[in-house]
């Protein structure tokens, strides 16, 4: 079974070869090419090549598109910090209010060089894995969008003080959104992983979440045209499942590694693809052999879930992770399918 | 029936409605004064607030908005205090305790925290000196010089990021100031893998933002007991 064959059997909830697994190496790429981040980040062909890398090096089953969502602030006139060992961060939103973000014109999807590179991205990956692997493209939901045009603090205070203009905000991302996510998946993306921080109740006041969050929510994942990936992005996602749950074309939970694994399946139900067990922000801090037992313990802990995926969640892993920590998940993953190395 | 002014006021946080935390404030104004409505009213419905808060926040009943909400009733409370010192000809209300240096480490630009720790801090009646995000380990230790602090307080969100607090604990120890400048560190990564305070050498940190204040206190407390005031020689 080549990857894309395994994952989607597991989503059937068919029987597979090996236990599916992946690991965030979106950022880890550009140690596997020596590219500076600068080029990883902006050039759609040195970013490929990483994601080749990581595919060709440790075997994950399915591979990113750039999870790098503040490039995401600069094609709407927001200011990025780029750093040497980490993903690009805003440093400084495009509008200082929703009220101006709500007077500027949204781009086109791919009108812009930041989001032709995260399209282009998966395009190359397309053309290169179609049919081997599950290309998954990375954007926040038009919840968290504003976050990126305006900063968390203030799309916060708007959600808080100001509903009719964070209605109107949500309106206006969720066109843009939808369109985005839709041209990620004409770019030849499998499914589309998104963030809704702002949807989670550790971040919002569930009131305000169940008022209009939530229905922009439903309305947007409703407009995209294939499978979608609900990514934890930091906070705790089983204590909300109830809440967050059903959501149109949702086919799958990245969940945090503070999640109770088999808590979340049992709000979920057997449907839904359930991926986590890794803090990938931490792995850098293991030696090989104590994650390969970790991973060997969740594996057999989880043998009986059919659609459970070893993943790690949380930010990209750390480029200071050594190859030797991630040979560990492969291994432990071979190793409970009883493959020799 | 008595009102129950603190039930109320805690409630209203709780329900993220800062209109209905302003009118109390405002009517407990009236009759006892802003001054009143801060010390005696409001900060200690924050600090219970912040106990039920936090314990909320780890069985996951309550939200971050909700102390965002907080810090901006305690802003709100404060500016008022200011309105009603200049209306009334008096001199602005001094701060008590401090000076403190706030900021968000090197490469870091999440704010969020650090400026609901500023307002926390300055209810509490602490001088803050906040210096922003992206802040240089120099740029810290010079700022707690300048002003005499005995407090440096560092915020980092991510692990990368977060690293940097250790180029600030180095540029303390370089400049002698070990133990005299304690340095607290936070920001939802020390919350996630509290064993970073002490490999970063961080001298404490605190639960949430609500807790900030009797960190510093305790922080600051310590530094007395161990040397003069940086910049004390200067």
């Amino acid at each position: 079974m080549n990857s894309l064959q395994r994952v989607l059997a597991i989503l059937k909830g068919e029987p597979v070869d090996r236990p599916a697994f992946t690991l965030l190496l979106s950022l880890y790429g550009a140690r596997l090419t020596g590219a500076s981040l600068r080029d990883h980040y902006s050039d759609p062909r040195v970013y490929v090549e990483g994601q080749c890398a990581v595919r060709e090096a440790f075997g994950t089953d399915l591979l990113f598109s750039p999870f790098a969502i503040p490039l995401m602030a600069e094609a709407f006139g927001g200011t990025l910090h780029h750093h040497a060992t980490q993903p690009p961060t805003l440093a400084r939103p495009a509008c200082a209010s929703a009220r101006e973000a709500l007077a500027m014109a949204m781009p086109e999807p791919d009108g812009q060089p930041a989001l032709r590179y995260l399209l282009d991205s998966l395009g190359l990956l397309s053309k290169r894995l179609a049919g081997e692997a599950v290309l998954v493209g990375v954007m926040p939901s038009p919840v968290d969008l504003p976050a990126m045009l305006l900063g968390a603090e203030t799309w916060m205070e708007t959600l808080l003080f100001d509903q009719p203009a964070a209605l109107a905000l949500l309106e206006r991302c969720d066109g843009f959104c939808a369109a985005f996510g839709n041209a990620m998946l004409a770019e030849g993306a499998t499914m589309v992983a998104f963030t809704a921080n702002f949807a989670n109740p550790d971040m919002m006041p569930r009131k305000d979440i169940e008022a209009f969050v939530l229905p922009a929510l439903q309305a947007w994942t409703a407009k995209i045209k294939g499978p979608l990936v609900f990514h934890h992005g930091g906070y705790r996602l089983v204590p909300h499942l109830e809440l967050l749950k059903n959501l149109p074309q949702v086919v799958a939970y990245v969940l945090d590694v503070r999640d109770s694994l088999l808590e979340g399946r049992l709000s979920l139900g057997n449907t839904p693809l359930l991926l986590g067990g890794l803090d990938g922000s931490a792995l850098e801090t293991f030696n090989p052999e104590t994650l390969k037992q970790r991973c060997h313990k969740l594996l057999l802990a989880q043998k009986s879930d059919p659609r459970f995926l070893l993943a790690s969640g949380c930010a990209d892993i750390p480029l200071a992770t050594t190859p030797e920590t991630l040979y560990a998940v492969r291994a432990a993953v071979l190793e409970a399918a009883g493959v020799s190395q | 029936m008595p009102r129950n002014w603190p039930e109320e006021l805690t409630k209203s946080i709780f329900d993220a409605d800062r209109t209905l935390a302003n009118e109390l404030i405002d009517a407990w104004a009236a009759e006892h004064g802003y001054e009143s409505a801060v010390t005696d009213y409001l900060g200690p419905v924050l600090e219970a607030f912040g106990e039920a808060w936090a314990s909320q926040i780890e069985t996951a009943q309550a939200s971050l908005a909700q102390g965002y909400v907080a810090a901006k009733i305690a802003e709100d409370a404060l500016a008022k205090v200011l309105i009603a010192q200049e209306a009334s000809g008096r001199a602005p209300r001094a701060a008590t305790k401090g000076p403190v240096v706030l900021g968000n480490i090197e490469d870091d630009y999440h704010p969020l925290g650090r400026k609901m720790v500023a307002a926390f801090l300055r209810l509490a009646g602490w001088d803050v000196r906040d210096l922003g995000v992206d802040v240089a380990a120099a740029a810290f230790v010079d700022a707690a010089v300048a002003a005499k602090a005995r407090v440096v307080g560092v915020s980092a969100m991510m692990l990368t990021t977060a690293r940097n607090v250790r180029k600030l604990r180095e540029e303390i120890d370089r400049r002698g100031l070990t133990e005299r400048l304690q340095l607290a560190v936070g920001g939802a990564v020390f919350k996630l893998r509290p064993e970073l305070v002490a490999e970063l050498g961080g001298d404490g940190t605190a639960l949430t933002a609500l807790h900030a204040a009797a960190l510093f206190e305790r922080l600051w407390t310590r530094s007395c007991e161990l040397g003069p005031e940086p910049g004390a020689d200067r």
